[in-house]
């Protein structure tokens, strides 16, 4: 049960700690949807085309870290608005993965193909997305605290004037920190898609939202992010145990979620509020 | 929080200059708008069967077939009220992300309403229980992101899009379950008894008298916002929060009722949509018309007159693409990527670049 846990935390953990770079570094992206969505489904073609799921990760990773760095550049380029830049690509990344699917596979259904590893499992049985997870985690944590480059980081968010004067450009720093953010974010869907083995539409369904309430419910610190990703793992694996006694519609369930976020979201924002006012 | 208000100083900033170059500010809604338009087109050329009947279809048969009119007019007016719902929120410093639960839930509350009412009620009467009850399903479900943000400083822009993703499945299930019609093979409640319907305009369209209305709100809001005192701290609680303190009044306060009122504008396109295009609720009504909400409103920069030609233009885009690619058996969304394009260039500046590229007789090169 911990296990199962724990691997269901791990595309949380990827997007939820890419989503905390990005707000360290003073612009959320609340893109993170639409790059699981987007990497989920390249993470299974390019499986599907080479036969290894490491090579499919890379790919979307990539194709992640590249596709939001451009995005960021763009903000920055033309002064567009990076909250409605950032929603763009998640209403494109549905579009765009529909549209592949009908045009390469021909169905805008669930995509399953043998050639398509189904396990995420590797050398004695350890989840290898939980392991990427955890030294994902892990990394972000010691450079933000540890390292220069963390301290600028911060400080991009923080004070970008006292950064600029100091001749150090904070831009750079937020079009990095949303280039690693696209990429987490793809790896965890690359996760999802990986976990069954299959490509199903709408899979991500919401998880991507999820990662940015995780970074204020684990009060935007790298080891709270994982915590907070486990909890809502565990929330998830009940309800999937309850979806199984068919006490409660299915449709209903997929509200919980959401519903959940809302209401832990609620509650660490008015600790912090409260907390900042004393 | 989302480091927001420092993001809202950089637009403020961006604003200034903005007032002083007003030909900068249309030329980002214009090149989006023309983006989307050339987008639609290659989609529609490279996936139709036939491209030239396609493309037809696209720029011209919605403008000559009063069937077609007739449909994106009344498209154009849920638009329309949804834009000024999420205009309405911009204004007031706050960000309405929770659109398609909102209307999802007004269609809901109307569609229960008109199917349940007693028919001894005269029609009117009931018609006006069921707007009433879309106004407050909406409303509610926007100030309740109002009251959290003004009170314990949640972010709004993340609980309203949570509200809506949580009320969207609960409805879904009410359609699907309780509410369904068992005699129908829809995933949809019964139809609305025909007089309790919104009166048709343009038959065989779904063209109804809620277009009036839409555009009636649309003036009442253009002259609340510019003429009343309310509407004066409104923009003033957005543009300029700390001088609205200064001014003697917490910019806090216009939230919940900014959030509130843009709610149940969303609630009142629910209403529009049951009770004049559809005939009942089916599941995903709402589908697009939330987020196209947000897309018109980027176009019209928030302006409630700008809003209908704003509309009429999105909804054009909207119902002619996916009409001209009904024949080629691919059903694209089409939506999603027109959404996006808007999106990604509606808010983006290029006055720099214009000059550059232009030359002097067309504004460049100064």
């Amino acid at each position: 049960m911990i296990a199962a846990i724990l691997s269901m935390a791990a595309p949380l953990i990827l997007a939820g700690t890419g989503a905390l770079i990005t707000e360290l570094a003073g612009s959320l992206a609340i893109f993170m949807e639409g790059f699981m969505t987007l990497g989920a489904f390249v993470a299974w073609t390019v499986a599907r085309a080479t036969g290894y799921a490491w090579a499919g990760s890379l790919a979307a990773a990539l194709l992640g870290a590249f596709l939001a760095w451009a995005l960021a550049r763009f903000c920055e380029k033309t002064g567009a608005n990076t909250f409605i830049a950032a929603l763009a690509l998640n209403l494109a990344a549905t579009g765009i993965t529909q549209t592949l699917s009908i045009a390469w596979f021909g169905t805008r259904g669930v995509l399953v193909d043998d050639r398509v590893p189904a396990s995420t499992k590797i050398l004695s049985g350890i989840d290898s997305y939980l392991v990427l997870a955890l030294v994902a985690v892990a990394l972000t944590a010691l450079i933000v605290k540890r390292t220069h480059f963390g301290l600028r980081l911060r400080a991009a968010g923080k004070d970008p004037e006292a950064l600029a004067e100091r001749g150090v450009s904070p831009a750079r720093y937020r079009e990095g920190a949303w280039a690693a953010a696209g990429a987490l974010a793809a790896l965890g869907g690359a996760a999802l898609t990986f976990r069954i083995g299959a490509h199903i539409p709408g899979g991500v369904a919401g998880r991507g939202w999820i990662a940015l309430v995780i970074v204020y419910l684990g009060f935007r610190n790298a080891w709270g992010v994982l915590a907070a990703s486990i909890l809502f793992a565990a929330a998830e694996y009940l309800s999937g145990i309850v979806q199984g006694t068919g006490t409660i519609p299915a449709t209903l369930l997929l509200g919980l979620p959401p519903a959940l976020s809302l209401v832990l979201f609620s509650i660490t924002s008015a600790l912090r509020s409260r907390s900042s006012r004393h | 929080m989302l480091d927001k208000e420092k993001w809202n100083k950089k637009t403020q900033d961006k604003k200034r200059d903005k007032k002083s170059l007003p030909r900068g500010v249309a030329t980002g809604s214009i090149l989006a708008l023309l983006a989307a338009v050339l987008l639609s087109t290659i989609l529609i050329a490279l996936t139709a069967d036939n491209p030239g009947d396609a493309l037809k279809s696209f720029f011209i048969t919605p403008w000559t077939s009063l069937y077609f009119l007739g449909n994106m007019l009344d498209r154009s007016g849920l638009l329309i009220v949804t834009g000024l719902g999420i205009a309405l929120a911009f204004k007031g410093g706050t960000f309405n992300l929770g659109g398609e639960g909102q209307v999802y839930a007004g269609g809901l509350a109307a569609v229960f309403v008109l199917l349940h009412a007693p028919e001894s009620l005269a029609p009117a009467v009931t018609i006006l229980v069921a707007l009433a009850a879309s106004l407050a399903a909406g409303g509610i479900l926007g100030a309740v992101s109002g009251i959290l943000k003004s009170r314990f400083g949640v972010d709004e822009l993340i609980s309203s899009f949570l509200i809506s993703s949580t009320v969207a499945p609960v409805a879904d299930y009410l359609i699907s379950g309780p509410l369904r019609d068992p005699t129908s093979n829809l995933l949809a409640t019964a139809r609305i008894p025909a007089r309790l319907l919104l009166p048709r305009l343009m038959e065989p369209s779904s063209l109804n008298v809620s277009l009036l209305g839409a555009v009636l709100v649309a003036l009442f809001f253009a002259f609340f916002m510019v003429s009343t005192v309310t509407g004066y701290r409104i923009r003033l609680a957005g543009s300029n929060p700390i001088f609205a303190r200064f001014a003697g009044f917490s910019p806090s306060s216009y939230w919940m009722p900014v959030m509130g009122v843009s709610g149940a504008l969303h609630g009142l396109a629910g209403f529009f949509a049951v009770a004049g295009t559809y005939g009942l609720c089916h599941r995903g009504f709402s589908g697009g018309i939330g987020w196209n909400g947000i897309a018109v409103a980027l176009i019209a920069r928030n302006n409630p007159l700008a809003l209908i030609p704003s509309a009429v233009a999105f909804a054009w885009l909207e119902t002619g693409a996916s009409a001209a690619l009904l024949s080629s058996g691919l059903s694209i969304e089409t939506g999603t990527f027109i959404q996006a394009v808007v999106f990604l260039l509606v808010t983006a500046r290029f006055v720099p670049l214009g000059r550059k590229i232009l030359p002097a007789w067309l504004g460049g090169g100064k």
